[in-house]
């Protein structure tokens, strides 16, 4: 049996091992590729994949909506003269409807509020009997149970990209994973000024902005998720929710 | 222009040879058929023998570099995808491994003026081949894989089907599927060629096909080595044959 | 399983051929699968995104061991612990050590490809911690104690009715053959392991060395829950599974989901850069990333360093004719089959014998080349690797034998000349007059047994260009008679002589 101090003296060991066999190996001057094509030169710039150019935030709701319906999401951008609680509330009161034992006070798992950021939204949930839960710890078993439990979540967005309906979701204090994660069904609200055309735009921003350690690093996991949990491991045939949730609904609003 | 037939063509179907010969000939091209040619080599270098097929690679630049060098000759044409393939595609793989500037030199020239027959045909001499008396029909069409993956040829084929099908060439359902040949694998992985065979004949069978243009004998010999022991009437025939019927009047 | 995957290659080849069920579940997601590739790589510049993604996995290999070192410090300065291990065996006992002193019970598991090569599965049941396979194809070959047959697709092989059955015996699901019923039944069931599990081990699609992050492809959101729910994380990752910057991952993994699935992106792509804070809700509090060699070093010291570009997208076993008609249980006991598979499995498994024949069990075709999405030049990796098994005389001896007699005849114009004419006996001698042989002695019958062989000429083409003289069957597109005969029946045609 290895105690801690051998596993590290074997993982060191190992270390130099395979850094020494690399380095000698590609200081030969026997190439070790047998088709070499680029000898290691790489351009700086790369291509985005899904090109969108030039069009206006509305348009970009629009195409984001269409992209997420088509990977079995659904969406709905916030009209004039609705509120995005107003919006909130009727998706909740959709999904209770269709529930198979609809529960007397509904829960909703959660990111903070102030995350959130939707005004009224503490007001109208409480009038409809809907409470928000935010987890704290996932590691303490109430609250873990608590968590699963919950077959509604609903959080923000660090950016969302149209081009394939792509959304950023960090973790960090009062983000927790599993509101978009352990629930049935995951409610997405998307500002309208935090859309993008692709993924790529995104990500040449927060290079421009000298964010990109930021964003990846000092929340622990940044999750790009497209539309609800799909498997087609069975005959090729798809299915929804396993094991993530089964439905994505986006809420695309205009910031005030 | 240096003609090429390939080992297969010399030995089993000369009469390809010979349509190929009367093909390049009623084009006006004068043919130099250098008679101490064998074969490029490529069985032996895909058994994995390289060692082996260099010699064959060796012998066949030191025929034709030299001609195309002295310019007593502007190009070499095979009636062979795969030749073809093996001598443009494989053979400076053997020779950057010998590391000779001879050998460098006779490859390059070799390879840039090596052509298939379709390519040829259409690439280089742009040739217009006489009307038939009555368009074939029933006919598509089988890629040969080296040629149309590695060499990229496949317009060119299809372009002179189309002109003598009276451009109703049947469309071969996955067309891009390998017959299953592959040289020495139809020997060593026969179960599996045959599998792999049966599939085209099953397509050539869906696309209700009479005849199917090759433009490599390799996968005709393995293509109507299953049709004819399953007794089917459909039959895999040299393009070249093909269209040399098309100027017989 | 139908198929003996320790059998010998010839008899796992046979069987393969023989079990149609399999065949027609095979060449149905096959079809399928090389379908929806097709369309997702049409509908983007595909030539620029394969030169793109050659040029940062070149560029990724060739500096192997300073991305390593830059990995290593920003993983540890994230809060992972960095471990290495040279063999499949180092690694294990490093996930053994912490599966015992964190006193796990449990351990979730999402696919990792890497985990199959060095059986972590195994090992770690040695040691009394039960291994949950949460990605839903490989939790029905874990309960069907399979292995996988398609490095995307693991039970592709499998009919609904069998992995029915299985969940019917296993879970205890009441019958059904309807997918969704299926797949709420492996929710509830691995829902409870995610939760109670006291470790989470992935694997790693690619290691982004500038800021430390380890990315996880999944569709299913199991990669998530691994990396998220159980307190410990264990990031199991082969050495070339680097990549530079955070826009490569980015192209990258858009590459792979298009050429796997056909998608535009997965559903999920978890970033993880280290632990929890001690302000966050979730998240492991310990994160440890292994960085397995196991026989990658190797593999580019035998000068193969192109295959460790791949990023297991399973595009070249999608349109590999070979993969289609034997499915990945024929290439044995390997976890990777397929065209990649072919290569890798020789080079990096000790036991020669296990992975000789593959590179052999290919006609070339080039259509795994087309497809990779770093253009990986598959045929000419198999081709050297039938040159080095040549030469290492590993291949049979009688093969080597038949191919050196062949190069000699060719090699010396008389020599070939004399042996053309002694074919062209053949003509003279035969009994029947056809073109062709219907029957022919060892070992020629492993070509007559299903087909018929062209006879050689009586004359060569060097004969007829030498005297001009024609006597030669002339192509002539048959007669309307003959036309209207048509294809006989299938009815009355055998499909196979055996």
């Amino acid at each position: 049996m290895k105690t801690k101090t051998t596993m590290q003296l074997s993982s060191k060991a190992a270390r130099k091992k395979i850094l020494e066999t690399l380095e000698r190996t590609l200081k030969k001057t026997e190439d070790p590729f047998k088709a070499p094509e680029t000898m290691g030169i790489r351009r700086a710039h790369l291509t985005p994949l899904t090109k969108v150019s030039g069009i206006s935030p509305e348009q970009l709701a629009t195409l984001f909506g269409k992209q997420l319906d088509s990977v079995s999401g659904s969406h709905h951008i916030v009209q004039q003269g609705e509120t995005l609680a107003e919006a909130i509330l009727e998706h909740i009161a959709r999904l209770q409807k269709n529930a198979r034992s609809p529960s007397r006070v509904q829960k909703i798992l959660s990111w903070n509020l102030k995350m959130l950021n939707v005004t009224g939204l503490l007001e109208t949930l409480t009038e409809n009997h809907i409470k928000l839960v935010v987890p704290q710890d996932l590691h303490d078993d109430m609250c873990r149970i608590e968590a699963s439990s919950i077959s509604i979540g609903i959080t923000g967005v660090e950016a969302a990209m149209a081009s394939t309906a792509t959304v950023s979701l960090s973790n960090g204090p009062g983000m927790s994973r599993v509101a978009s994660l352990l629930p049935l069904h995951h409610i997405l609200l998307i500002p309208q000024d935090r859309l993008y055309p692709n993924v790529e735009a995104w990500f040449e921003e927060l290079r421009n902005q000298n964010r990109i350690e930021e964003v990846l690093c000092d929340n622990s996991q940044l999750s790009l998720v497209t539309g609800p949990s799909k498997s087609a491991d069975i005959e090729l045939t798809l299915t929804l929710g396993v094991h993530g949730p089964r439905t994505v609904h986006a809420i695309i609003y205009k910031n005030p | 222009m240096g003609l090429f037939v390939s080992c297969m063509v010399d030995v089993l179907y000369p009469q390809v040879g010979v349509a190929t010969a009367k093909l390049l000939a009623d084009q006006g091209v004068d043919i130099v058929f250098p008679e101490n040619q064998t074969c490029c080599g490529q069985p032996i270098f895909n058994a994995g023998q390289q060692e082996e097929s260099y010699i064959l690679a060796a012998n066949f630049l030191e025929i034709f570099a030299p001609m195309l060098e002295r310019k007593e000759i502007s190009a070499i044409v095979i009636p062979s995808g795969s030749c073809a393939a093996m001598i443009k595609h494989s053979y400076s793989i053997l020779v950057e491994k010998k590391q000779s500037d001879k050998l460098a030199r006779q490859c390059k020239i070799v390879s840039e003026n090596t052509y298939e027959l379709s390519e040829y045909l259409v690439d280089v001499l742009g040739a217009k081949l006489p009307q038939r008396d009555s368009p074939l029909e029933r006919l598509t069409y089988h890629p040969c894989c080296h040629l149309m993956r590695d060499l990229r040829v496949d317009q060119q084929p299809r372009q002179l089907l189309e002109a003598i099908t009276d451009n109703k060439l049947l469309s071969l359902p996955e067309a891009e599927t390998c017959c299953g040949f592959g040289g020495l694998f139809s020997l060593w992985n026969e179960e599996l060629s045959v599998e792999m065979g049966l599939r085209k004949v099953k397509n050539l069978k869906a696309c209700d096909a009479e005849l199917v243009a090759v433009n490599d004998v390799g996968c005709m010999t393995h293509i109507n080595g299953i049709l004819i022991k399953q007794g089917r009437v459909c039959r895999a025939v040299h393009i070249a044959e093909l269209l040399a019927e098309s100027e017989t009047k | 399983m139908s198929i003996d995957i320790d059998a010998p290659y010839k008899s796992r080849i046979r069987e393969a051929l023989s079990d149609s069920g399999v065949r027609k579940a095979v060449d149905r997601a096959m079809g399928q699968l090389a379908q929806r590739r097709e369309r997702a790589v049409n509908a983007i510049d595909n030539e620029t995104m394969r030169d793109e993604a050659r040029e940062i996995r070149e560029h990724a290999v060739r500096n192997l061991p300073a991305l390593l070192v830059e990995l290593e410090t920003n993983l540890i300065r994230n809060g992972c612990e960095v471990h290495w291990a040279r063999t499949g065996d180092e690694a294990n006992d490093i996930l053994k050590e912490i599966a015992r002193t964190r006193k796990v019970k449990t351990a979730i598991k999402s696919k990792s490809m890497v985990t199959e090569e060095i059986h972590l599965n195994t090992s770690l049941e040695e040691i009394g911690v039960k291994v949950v396979e949460t990605d839903l194809g490989e939790y029905i070959i874990q309960l069907a104690d399979e292995p996988p047959s398609h490095i995307v697709a693991p039970v592709i092989h499998k009919r609904v009715e069998d992995i029915s059955e299985l969940f019917q015996n296993e879970l205890g699901m009441e019958p059904t053959l309807d997918p969704s019923i299926m797949c709420d039944a492996a929710r509830k069931e691995l829902r409870k392991h995610f939760l109670a599990a006291d470790m989470g081990i992935s694997g790693c699609n690619f290691a982004i060395a500038e800021t430390g992050t380890i990315c996880i492809i999944t569709n299913e959101g199991n990669g998530r829950m691994v990396s998220s729910l159980p307190p410990v994380h264990v990031v199991v990752a082969g050495i070339e599974k680097i990549v530079p910057k955070v826009e490569d991952a980015i192209l990258l993994w858009q590459a792979a989901t298009r050429n796997a699935t056909g998608q535009d992106a997965s559903v999920y792509f978890s970033m993880t850069s280290g632990p929890k804070k001690s302000n966050h809700a979730d998240g492991p509090k310990e994160v440890h990333v292994i960085l397995v060699d196991n026989a990658r070093t190797n593999v580019m010291e035998k000068g193969y360093a192109d295959a460790l570009m791949c990023i297991r997208c399973g595009a070249c076993m999608d349109v590999c004719p070979v993969y289609r008609e034997i499915g990945g249980h024929a290439y044995g006991r390997t976890a990777y089959p397929g065209p990649i598979g072919s290569i890798l499995t020789p080079l990096m498994n000790e036991n020669i014998d296990i992975g000789k024949d593959l590179p052999f069990a290919s006609s070339l075709c080039g259509a795994c080349k087309d497809a990779c999405p770093v253009k990986i030049d598959l045929p000419r990796l198999l081709l050297e690797l039938r040159n080095d098994l040549s030469e290492e005389k590993i291949t049979s001896p009688f093969q080597r034998f038949l191919v050196k007699s062949f190069a000699w005849i060719l090699k010396r114009p008389k020599r070939y000349l004399i042996a053309t004419k002694i074919a062209g006996l053949t003509q003279k001698f035969s009994v029947r007059s056809t073109q062709t042989f219907s029957n022919l002695p060892s070992p020629f019958n492993h070509w007559t047994k299903s087909r018929v062989l062209q006879k050689p000429s009586s004359k060569t083409f060097k004969e007829i260009w030498k005297n001009s003289s024609a006597d030669l069957p002339v192509w002539k597109t048959p007669s309307p008679e003959w036309k209207d005969r048509g294809f006989i029946n299938d009815d009355e045609t055998q499909e196979s002589n055996r």
